[in-house]
């Protein structure tokens, strides 16, 4: 539903634009990356509401970016007139025609073209023009007075908005908190709201007022009758009772999903994030729409979870565009890294070039730690546990630094596919290196292997391979690096036992050992270089 | 698919009725805009249409209504970027001496669009944006109705044609024989296409094979002889069919009278007609009657009329001149609202041959040749 989205000044977004794909997005990124105030602000777009109330309501000076604002008060202080700050949200939709009331040129200033859209502008009022700059001139300011903005929500069509228009389906699922002390929030009531076609919605809201009437009319006329004989009140009127007809008491304030015939509210928490995924997803397929899931993962148990991912993966369709952050990786890898968007400093960038049997590889590996590999700054990648706990070791003796402390992050491989790996740090542009074991290969088929491997391999994606003449795996790497004496002392074995044959029987033992001792050890040749290519970012 | 069609339509064809009837018979989920220029046009098909039993949907605006939502709104920016509506001016005077590129042409300083200026603009845009507009148009309507569309004048003419190349169905209804609005009174663009000679460009577009045009020359309404005067008003060169009367309702006074200024009282007791002058200054003796215009009378059925004729009308009774497009289609208008009998108040009847009505038990002759 959504093929575009343009945000300027909101938050961390300067200027963002954003080409979701069409049915499955899965947002990525560390804490405070912005993935939720994506998802958030897509809502302010295309539903006016932030939370619930509407966007004028809940404006503050938190929405704007801090970036753009600092750099006006600096100029105001000076003296320098520049544009106040502005927020600018635009969500382009698809050509289809059930938007075609919302069409209209696709920029409000350099427009190339049209397209169906929705804009949530938050802008200054120009009436309190002289207010606002006599505000921003004092250099004590440090936030915009937004008292003196309007938010201005139109479509393309650039008429202004009321309400959001009835063609587009978007429900917020957030499965961290339940809000209200009904259980139902205003987002899951908006779905109630939307599964509902509206002739059904007709005639329940038709039948509920009957019943109103019915209970007003048999019931509380004896208590009335009652009520009218007692005291007077003032001016000789009297208490009667009747049906709230209000908005307040419509119908589908008095409706509350029941899950497993247990009320909403009532269920576990896993559960009530499961009824609302589901209720979103699976309304009439003939409206096209998008749902927005947040963290998923929370709540629910790993088995749940599974369910759920699955639930999702079935329900999303060619008309329901989802969109998912999350912090988990099974999440990531059950859903595809190729549906992958990561979010970072006011950027997303999308996967959807990931080889799609690539995308399938990470899949059926659910438990690997896809997203510490997508999240991390540069990357080491060794073959298992022990190469990992050395690196550690020869990195801190080198430079008394933990690697992560660099922003660097080690990974063991454990005989996954280096391949797989080179081809996403290339498309989420890490810094990386590989450290391989030769076992044994010679010079020659090592030069084929990464030939192979094309331009996955450059300046910034290394695949190093121990020495072949210094022994085909790291154990023996070692042992050629140091004085066996040293190292027997660094191991604590006796001399009757072959230091090359106990390392290899006891590859984690040995790491350990090495990684604990006092003395360090000289790091075979390839670690070296391995090292030095990633301390310094490229 | 582009072009359209032209419904040209006598007055009584019941042609706004073929624009209800083409809705009420279009399938549920079609969209449907019905665009005509007059408000009270607007709320009559609004009515009508809200009695049938529709399936589709649809819209009725006005013709600058249409305009603002379709071309202006979504599009400005490709001529003025940032520049913001706050509204429509319907008083602004034409911009003499200001640039067709200029802001200020078509909006006043606090953002009101000059409506005088709008359909210009509006026809800049649609080039300006590479026809989008149409583009837009073809994506939200299945249909295009037009009614009334003679009152389209200038550079309405230039936004006809543009839709003329949209590939949404255009059905343009109208009378150019009752043109006497236009949209656009100051308007200069295509002068020589001023009311009813508008005619003329529905005839160019026609041998431009962008339009075809059918006629509906049943009247429902009219008795036969009032139909056969209305249509004298036009001679030969406009090409006009002859319209076919279908009203076969017969009183002992239908056709075409004349009444002497002094009968006037007696034959509104008697006849009770809707009595019809060019302006209020006309015949101020009888300010007592309910006059209508003719300009007001536009859409309207009566039994009978009474018309003041003007000193060109009278001419056309007594010594058969004809009339000028305006006065002529401002006659066929006032004419054409009575099912029976149109009488002319006329004191001198030169050569006129149609009979001269007078109250039965009056004794007193006629008063000849006086005004």
């Amino acid at each position: 539903m959504i093929t575009r989205v343009r945000i300027r000044g909101y938050r961390k977004f300067q200027d963002l634009d954003f080409r979701p794909h069409a049915a499955f997005n899965v947002l990525v990124g560390n804490n405070q990356s912005g993935k939720s105030t994506l998802l958030e602000a897509i809502g302010l777009a295309v539903t006016g509401r932030v939370n619930g109330r509407a966007a004028a309501e809940e404006l503050n000076p938190f929405w704007f970016n801090r970036t753009d604002v600092a750099a006006y008060l600096a100029a105001s202080a000076q003296g320098i007139r520049l544009p106040p700050p502005e927020i600018s949200i635009e969500v382009t939709l698809r050509d289809d025609p059930a938007f075609a009331a919302l069409v209209g040129a696709d920029d409000l200033n350099a427009p190339v073209g049209h397209a169906a859209g929705l804009r949530l502008r938050v802008r200054l009022n120009e009436e309190y023009r002289n207010e606002f700059d006599a505000y921003v001139v004092d250099e004590d300011t440090q936030l915009l007075p937004t008292d003196y903005y309007t938010v201005d929500w139109r479509s393309f069509q650039n008429v202004p908005l009321q309400q959001r228009p009835r063609a587009l389906k978007l429900a917020v699922i957030d499965a961290r908190t339940v809000r209200s002390g009904a259980g139902v929030d205003y987002h899951l009531r908006q779905v109630i709201g939307d599964h509902l076609s509206s002739d059904e919605r007709t005639t329940v809201s038709a039948a509920y007022r009957r019943v109103k009437e019915t209970l007003a009319a048999k019931y509380l006329a004896g208590v009335n009758t009652e009520l009218a004989g007692g005291d007077e009140l003032l001016d000789r009127g009297h208490v009667s009772l009747a049906m709230d007809h209000s908005s307040r008491a419509s119908w589908d304030n008095s409706v509350v999903p029941h899950v497993d015939d247990v009320p909403f509210a009532l269920a576990g928490q896993g559960q009530q994030a499961v009824a609302k995924i589901v209720l979103a997803l699976r309304r009439h397929a003939e409206a096209a729409g998008a749902v927005m899931v947040e963290e998923p993962e929370n709540h629910l148990s790993h088995a749940n979870l599974n369910v759920l991912l699955d639930r999702v993966n079935t329900l999303a369709h060619a008309e329901q565009q989802v969109f998912i952050t999350t912090h988990s990786s099974f999440v990531l890898n059950r859903l595809g890294v190729d549906r992958l968007r990561l979010v970072s400093d006011g950027t997303v960038q999308p996967f959807e070039a990931l080889p799609s049997d690539t995308a399938q590889y990470f899949r059926r590996l659910p438990g690997f730690d896809t997203l510490r590999l997508v999240l991390a700054d540069r990357l080491v990648l060794v073959e298992g546990p022990s190469d990992e706990v050395l690196f550690e070791r020869f990195y801190r003796d080198r430079w008394h630094r933990r690697p992560i402390e660099d922003g660097i992050d080690v990974f063991s491989m454990r005989g996954l596919s280096q391949r797989r790996f080179l081809e996403l740090a290339k498309l989420s542009g890490k810094q990386c290196v590989i450290l391989s074991d030769n076992d044994g290969k010679s010079e020659e088929q090592i030069s084929k292997a990464q030939a192979e491997l094309g331009d996955l391999l450059d300046d910034r994606r290394k695949l190093l391979f121990g020495a072949v003449e210094e022994g085909r795996t790291l154990e023996p790497q070692i042992v050629y690096a140091n004085d066996e004496e040293v190292l027997r002392s660094v191991l604590g074995i006796t001399d009757a036992a072959g230091v090359t044959t106990w390392m290899g029987n006891n590859k984690t033992d040995a790491a350990l050992r090495i990684a604990d001792s006092p003395t360090p050890l000289t790091p075979p040749s390839y670690f070296v270089d391995a090292m030095e290519f990633i301390r310094e970012r490229r | 698919m582009s072009g359209g069609d032209l419904v040209l339509a006598v007055a009584g064809s019941r042609k706004t009725q073929s624009i209800i009837d083409a809705c009420a018979a279009a399938p549920a989920g079609a969209r449907i805009l019905v665009v005509t220029y007059t408000v009270n046009n607007q709320i009559e098909l609004r009515r009508r249409l809200a009695q049938s039993n529709l399936a589709a949907d649809v819209d009725v605006v006005g013709w600058f209504t249409f305009l603002l939502q379709n071309v202006l709104h979504p599009y400005l920016p490709f001529m003025f970027p940032g520049q913001q509506v706050t509204g429509m001016d319907n008083e602004s005077p034409y911009q003499r001496g200001v640039s067709a590129e200029a802001r200020n042409r078509y909006f006043t300083p606090t953002g009101l669009v000059r409506r005088v200026h709008l359909p210009h603009l509006a026809a800049l845009l649609i080039e300006r944006a590479r026809e989008l507009p149409l583009r837009r148009l073809e994506g939200a309507y299945d249909h295009i109705y037009i009614d009334e569309v003679q009152d389209l004048t200038g550079h309405d003419l230039d936004l006809l044609e543009a839709l003329l190349r949209c590939a949404v169905p255009l059905t343009m209804v109208g009378d150019v024989r009752q043109a006497v609005l236009s949209t656009n009174r100051e308007e200069r663009k295509h002068p020589q296409y001023k009311n009813m000679q508008v005619w003329r460009w529905f005839r160019l577009q026609e041998r431009q094979g962008l339009l075809r045009i059918t006629h509906r020359e049943q009247t429902w309404r009219c008795h036969p002889a009032v139909a056969l005067f209305a249509d004298s008003l036009f001679d030969d060169t406009w090409d006009f069919p002859a319209t076919v009367s279908k009203n076969q309702h017969r009183t002992d006074h239908d056709g075409i009278f004349l009444v002497r200024t002094n009968h006037v009282d007696a034959y509104v007791q008697e006849f009770a007609p809707q009595p019809l002058r060019w302006d209020k200054r006309a015949l101020k003796s009888h300010d007592h009657l309910d006059f209508l215009t003719f300009g007001n009378a536009k859409g309207l059925t009566r039994h009978r009329v009474l018309i003041v004729p003007t000193v060109k009308m009278r001419a056309l009774l007594q010594k058969g001149t004809p009339l000028e497009d305006l006065t002529a289609a401002k006659l066929y208008v006032g004419v054409t609202r009575a099912e029976q009998s149109v009488a002319f108040v006329l004191d001198d009847p030169g050569n006129a041959a149609h009979p001269y009505w007078a109250p039965t038990d009056t004794t007193a002759e006629p008063v000849t040749g006086s005004e």
